[in-house]
């Protein structure tokens, strides 16, 4: 029997393998064989092997002696009734195809095998009958029990009993609970087709990177970031793609950015102030220089009255980043002063004129505040 | 053939995933976000809003803002719970015309499971876009703690955003797939410690030849990463009101400035030692405004939370001895949940352990990682990993005195057939009520209603006489169906208890034309 190679380490790129070495491991996803990489690839039997003989001993991989296949000839067609009935007043043992006495490592292992032909789960994608769904619910259930029963009781040590080869008692023969039809799911065709997706993935990946470099040079950076992520998700593996991807995102969000200030700019001329401050807000998210936004925002929310406590908020932020802008706290101090809170206002006209900007607008705004306040 | 996803619908963020090439990928939005908050809103005029620009305007607006739902989803209105959540939370919680909760938006009564379902239908939108592709089916996620009818009112959810469920799945074990997928097989025990913004919960599973048992979950629904929160918040309420005199609690706006700075700090502290809270502006006196400046340091922090983590230490052990296991026979420790990066928790658990737990995944996107692989898994004709989950909560009847009796207990695989004979407490009683309830405590009323049903024609005997048998039979899609039966007469009684979330088909339906229209306005957005 041929070996499968299994997959340790599968996120971590691995150090010191050549491009070829990173492209096979790129390709094994636990049920890939070593003719399979050898067809997929291309490389050759001969080479295949070595370069996962390679990897093994950089111990990015193992090899597991696959288990036996299951017989080529199919057993008869069994109802899932009649296996229903082997089941339903078997002894645990039987249940679960195990000797007597059987180490927990075997009763586990059996365990494992049939829950994986009987759990709800492993025919949800096949049409079953309701009446057969019924019958392979309970045989699960059987399962389940029997192996309760046993988990329990059994010897904790692995016992001679493990190289007992032929059980002692009859077990039914059971393959797979697949109906009349779904028989002819066998491991193999899958196999080449998830080879086959893998290497239309990689393809795939290297189209979409070409369009996006394409789509950069253009500077249609949207376009750019969008394909450079899918080549990034067909093929985790290559750096440059996250390295362009990560650029172009940049780009990108500068782009929006600027087109949204624009924007504002645009539904602020035609009175919609409410747009604006929509358009204002979503900047607001793609920048890290955050000071301009939020003033702007501030700003057009005292112009057209829209919640003033909200400017306040907005105006304040934009003072905390930029403590020594005048026109912050100019815009600050009139937000104030129509909310109401004549000290606090008046405290930011004394800034602004702290700031040099002494015009006489605003000494004529503070002296009607005095007169206010008294 | 459409795609399919996993979606962690979580307290306080939702994450969505899918498989590229055989592997895990969390999606992010088109501002570059891979966390949706989970939160909904309507604005004065009337425009609603999901995720980020919902929290963003959550300050101006918070009556209308709807955060945390996930805590009062599947709940009846007079329950402890609501009880609990309507002092913690801005906005205005109502009864619904069946005894469900309701929230009040824009002068609108709207159900628990129409805000779940706009945030799904944010992620199903997010994915689609990403994916260029419809969207076949989804798993979803919910906490092991979940009761029947909170995973009822989570598919819901999922009707009226038009998603196909495919399976609602235990976070713990969601994130064990996710691990076990990036190890490859190999036969081991692992821990999943889940420490959320809400909730606390720790899994014990077996991992061998792809199959994934869980053997045991203990949790606790109450204590979270908002209790860490809500700790340093009141610290620094003490501290300011020493310094100012002004006590904050009924500024919401303040409060709302604190509770986000606070969040921010606590994520800061896990990297560094200590961290400056700086509030300009927090609140105003008739003397102008009032500043609030401080540092925080990881000690005090680590002080303060320290009492939590002790227990939840407890709940892990107890946990271990619920598998019947011993603290060194576990493998792995996977850590999940974004609070889980204080060093503090990796220490205390890391000794509890003795061994270093594994970081190798982002705590904040391993579930729905997880939930991204079985979604995949469960279409394909020949599933690699199956997974067999268990009940977290025990499903009984009530019984004389108003005693809750166990008929399927805690930590059951499921599906699960389990029967136990009940007999009756009075002379010549002729019918029996079977009350069917779910949950971990001693007293029935004290757990979940599922529902109820009479058995009539008991043979008239003596007291203690009749064999009444109770079946309770629950499939792997959670839906439980209960039997009594006269022994002796041989007269049956059977019910499909389905899970009530509160709705009614039709309303469901209603709910799901509404849901369509809003749909194509997030489209646009």
């Amino acid at each position: 029997m041929e070996t499968m190679p299994k997959l340790i380490k599968r996120a971590e790129p691995v150090l010191g393998l050549t491009e070829q070495e990173k492209f096979v491991l790129s390709l094994i996803d636990g049920r890939t064989s070593v003719q399979e990489i050898a067809r997929t690839t291309g490389f050759g039997l001969a080479s295949a092997k070595k370069i996962l003989e390679k990897l093994k001993e950089h111990r990015v991989i193992e090899f597991q002696q696959e288990k036996q296949e299951h017989p080529k000839d199919q057993p008869q067609e069994q109802s899932i009734k009649d296996l229903y009935l082997n089941y339903e007043n078997a002894d645990p043992h039987t249940i679960l195809g195990i000797p007597e006495g059987a180490p927990l490592e075997q009763i586990k292992e059996a365990y494992f095998e049939k829950t994986k032909m009987f759990h709800p789960d492993s025919y949800y994608a096949r049409s079953v009958s309701p009446d057969d769904k019924h019958f392979l619910v309970d045989i699960y259930k059987k399962v389940q029990q029997a192996y309760e029963t046993l988990k329990n009781s059994a010897p904790l040590k692995t016992a001679p009993a493990k190289t007992v080869s032929s059980p002692a008692v009859e077990i039914p023969k059971v393959e797979m609970p697949a109906p009349a039809g779904a028989q002819v799911i066998v491991q193999q065709p899958q196999k080449a087709a998830i080879d086959n997706q893998i290497k239309d993935n990689i393809k795939k990946g290297e189209a979409h990177y070409k369009i996006g470099i394409e789509a950069f040079f253009k500077n249609d950076y949207a376009g750019a970031f969008l394909n450079f992520k899918l080549a990034h998700s067909y093929n985790p593996y290559k750096k440059e793609f996250i390295l362009k991807m990560n650029e172009a995102e940049t780009h990108m969000k500068r782009d929006r950015y600027e087109d949204l200030l624009k924007k504002a700019d645009m539904s602020i001329g035609i009175d919609k102030p409410a747009d604006a401050i929509d358009y204002l807000k979503t900047a607001l998210e793609l920048t890290d220089e955050k000071k301009y936004a939020y003033y702007k925002l501030a700003l057009v929310m005292h112009d057209f009255n829209q919640s003033l406590k909200e400017a306040a908020k907005y105006c304040q932020q934009a003072i905390v980043l930029d403590p020594k802008n005048p026109d912050c706290h100019l815009l600050l101090a009139k937000i104030y002063k129509k909310v109401g809170l004549l000290k606090s206002s008046m405290v930011e006209y004394e800034q602004t004129m702290a700031l040099g900007v002494k015009t006489d607008d605003i000494k004529s705004e503070m002296k009607q505040l005095k007169g206010m306040m008294k | 053939m459409g795609k399919t996803i996993g979606i962690d619908l979580g307290t306080t963020n939702t994450c969505v995933a899918t498989m590229l090439s055989g592997k895990p990928f969390v999606i992010s939005s088109s501002t570059g976000n891979r966390l949706i908050p989970s939160y909904f809103a309507v604005t004065k005029d009337e425009k609603t809003l999901v995720g980020v620009r919902a929290k963003r305007q959550s300050i101006t607006n918070p009556k209308n803002t709807i955060f945390a739902a996930k805590r009062l989803i599947g709940r009846r209105y007079d329950s402890n719970e609501i009880k609990i959540a309507k002092g913690k939370v801005p906005y205005e919680i109502v009864p619904g015309p069946h005894g469900d909760v309701r929230v009040m938006c824009a002068g609108n009564a709207i159900s628990i499971s129409e805000v779940s379902a706009a945030i799904l239908v944010e992620a199903k939108k997010v994915a689609e876009k990403f994916l260029e592709d419809e969207i076949e089916g989804a798993c979803i996620t919910v906490p092991a703690y979940f009761n029947e009818n909170q995973r009822q009112a989570t598919i819901d959810a999922a009707d009226i955003a038009g998603l196909k469920v495919l399976r609602i799945i235990n976070e713990p074990t969601s994130s064990a797939l996710a691990y076990g997928h990036r190890r490859g097989q190999k036969n081991e025990l692992i821990a999943v410690y889940d420490f959320g913004g809400g909730t606390f919960d720790i899994s014990i599973l077996e991992l061998g030849e792809g199959v994934y048992e869980v053997l045991s979950t203990a949790g606790n629904t109450y204590l979270g990463g908002q209790d860490i929160d809500n700790l340093i918040i009141n610290y620094l309420l003490e501290d300011f009101n020493k310094a100012q005199k002004i006590d904050l609690k009924e500024d919401v706006m303040a409060m709302q400035r604190l509770r986000d700075a606070v969040e921010l700090a606590k994520i800061e502290l896990s990297v560094q030692t200590e961290v400056t809270i700086s509030l300009p502006f927090l609140t105003e006196t008739t003397h102008g405004a009032v500043h609030y400046n401080t540092v925080l340091t990881r000690g005090k922090v680590e002080e303060l939370m320290s009492g939590l983590i002790d227990q939840t230490i407890d709940i892990c052990s107890h946990a271990i001895e619920s598998a019947r296991l011993k603290k060194d026979d576990i493998d792995e420790v996977i850590l999940v949940g974004g609070q889980t990066r204080a060093p503090l928790i990796m220490k205390k658990v890391g000794e509890f352990f003795d061994k270093q737990p594994n970081r190798s995944i982002n705590p904040d996107e391993v579930v729905a990682e997880g939930a991204a692989i079985h979604a995949y898994n469960i279409v394909s004709p020949l599933p690699s990993n199956i997974l067999v989950d268990i009940t977290a909560l025990s499903l009984g009847i009530q019984t004389k005195g108003g005693v809750f009796t166990e008929v399927i207990p805690q930590n059951s695989a499921i599906p699960v057939t389990k029967k136990r004979k009940f007999t009756t407490t009075y002379d010549k009683q002729d019918a029996v009520r079977i009350a069917v309830f779910q949950g971990n405590e001693d007293m029935a009323k004290d757990n979940e209603l599922l529902g109820e049903f009479v058995l009539s024609g008991v043979r008239p005997a003596k007291k203690g006489e009749p064999n009444i048998e109770v079946s309770f039979d629950m499939n792997s899609e959670g839906i439980l169906k209960v039997t009594a039966r006269d022994l002796d007469l041989g007269t049956e009684q059977t019910v499909t208890l389905e899970a009530k979330s509160g709705l009614s088909d039709e309303e469901v339906s209603a709910m799901r034309q509404k849901m369509v229209s809003l749909e194509l306005e997030l489209k646009e957005q």
